[in-house]
């Protein structure tokens, strides 16, 4: 191998691995044929040629990867299970509304928007696991505006990072919906026993809120919105959470590998969005008890967003990558020791 | 088969498949004589063009040779690319013959009209 085919095979480096396996040989073989006697380096028509190409490779290997229909699977899933959440987070309001309302009326508007975004919820729900998926999609995209209208409303500075997740997750749940998939498969893939867990954890999750407010109340701890920080959070709603984020876990640990993988990438901003919450919610609103998420801020939520939902989906593909190059490792080692055999 | 339009360098590619299979460099060599110039593929654009010819089934390979311990792989039409060509041959021929007619009387009008 002379230097100038060593750097051309540097450069085919770019392309991803499935391009280089079918071509890279026979691309090598055509460069080198292109080039001149004398010739040492690529030139730099080749270099910047190979770079585009190479890019627009991985730009299409990424496009054919969703057409796996395994994502189709993980959006139908991803799109129920963030309904339930969200119903579920609704109820749970409505709950802590409740409790606040025994020692004050100040939550009458409050509570009124409350019952609307639970309403458009349970019928997202419904309509998800009916079948009638693009109704669903259209009811989770209107409950997002709902959502946002609602929480613009409400004033609130501080309330903006503890309910942005709540957007986000809404938002995921409306796209994911909005994907085409065959009828009611995130039904039929999550199957009775998975969407009961599910719905028991947000039961347990609802529960433990509410307790957790009434318990505030009745020991003087709580004189209102006080009681929605998350550092105040009772012991009860942190159990209630911990019980509905295990349940929900392991819901989707136990899918199928390759929907499953793809689930946890969809979800991925979300619980991104959610860790940079809970962190300025603790350690940047007591300083301040005013987060004002202004347009850098915006921006950095907005990479933060996109950054992780492409690592995440770099990721599922490296990992079966790695699984498939496995499969094919113990393939050929089956066919060695059977040629040992004979 | 595809009923979309093809571009040209893969109109081009198809062209040269059409008479011989054809490896890389020779295809590279023979766009630019097709062409008269007008077309000379890197060895990028062309690989481009002919993993998204084989993938929609237009191009197939027909057989591999090793020249000084280098892999050389040489392409052939496949029927669907046979049959792709003859359709996008003729529309071009249809579109180039409307193309001339547009002249010819556009021509013939500004001609009575300057005599006019």
């Amino acid at each position: 191998m002379n230097e100038l085919e060593r750097r051309y095979r540097r450069m085919l480096a770019w392309y991803p691995w499935e391009h280089r396996r079918r071509y890279e040989d026979e691309m090598v073989e055509t460069l080198v044929a292109g080039a001149r006697p004398d010739q040492r380096r690529p030139s730099l028509g080749d270099t910047a040629n190979l770079a585009r190409n190479a890019l627009a490779s991985h730009v299409a290997t990424a496009v054919r990867g969703f057409s796996d229909p395994r994502w189709a699977n993980a959006f139908a899933v991803t799109g129920l299970i963030a309904a339930i959440v969200m119903l579920g987070t609704r109820v749970r309001s409505i709950a802590q509304y409740v409790a606040l309302d025994q020692i004050t009326s100040n939550y009458d508007s409050l509570g009124r928007a409350a019952i609307v975004r639970l309403a458009i919820w349970l019928a997202v729900v419904a309509l998800a696991l009916a079948g009638p998926r693009v109704l669903a999609a259209i009811a989770a995209w209107f409950a997002v505006m709902a959502e946002i209208a609602l929480s613009v409303y409400m004033v609130m500075p501080l309330s903006a990072l503890n309910w942005l997740w709540t957007v986000l997750l809404g938002t995921t749940c409306a796209t994911a919906l909005t994907v085409p998939a065959a009828h009611r498969a995130g039904v039929r893939l999550l199957g009775r026993h998975r969407l009961i867990l599910i719905g028991l954890g947000c039961a347990a999750g609802i529960l433990g809120s509410a307790a957790g407010a009434i318990l505030d109340i009745q020991n003087g701890r709580s004189s209102g919105m006080v009681a929605f920080l998350p550092v105040r959070l009772h012991a009860a709603s942190l159990l209630g959470a911990a019980v509905a984020v295990a349940f929900v876990v392991t819901a989707v640990v136990t899918l199928d590998g390759g929907v499953r993988r793809r689930v946890v990438a969809l979800f991925a901003p979300l619980l991104a969005v959610f860790g940079l919450g809970q962190f300025a919610s603790r350690y940047i609103a007591y300083a301040s008890f005013d987060i004002r998420i202004d347009v850098v801020r915006w921006i950095g939520l907005g990479l933060t967003v996109a950054v992780t939902f492409v690592g995440a989906v770099l990721l599922v593909q490296r990992r079966e990558q790695r699984l498939h190059l496995l499969e094919l490792g113990r393939a050929a080692d089956r066919s060695t020791v059977s040629t040992d055999a004979l | 088969m595809t009923s979309a339009p093809i571009k040209e360098p893969a109109f081009l590619i198809l062209s040269a498949l059409a008479e011989r299979p054809q490896h890389g460099y020779g295809l590279i060599e023979d766009l630019d004589r097709l062409s008269d110039g007008r077309y000379r593929l890197r060895a990028g654009s062309l690989y481009a063009a002919l993993d998204r010819l084989r993938r929609s089934g237009l191009i197939e390979i027909d057989h591999e040779e090793v020249v000084a311990s280098r892999l050389r792989r040489y392409y052939r039409l496949t029927g669907d690319g046979e049959t792709t060509l003859a359709a996008e041959a003729q529309h071009r021929r249809e579109q180039a013959e409307a193309a001339e007619a547009r002249l010819r009387r556009g021509r013939a009008a500004s001609t009575e009209t300057r005599l006019a």
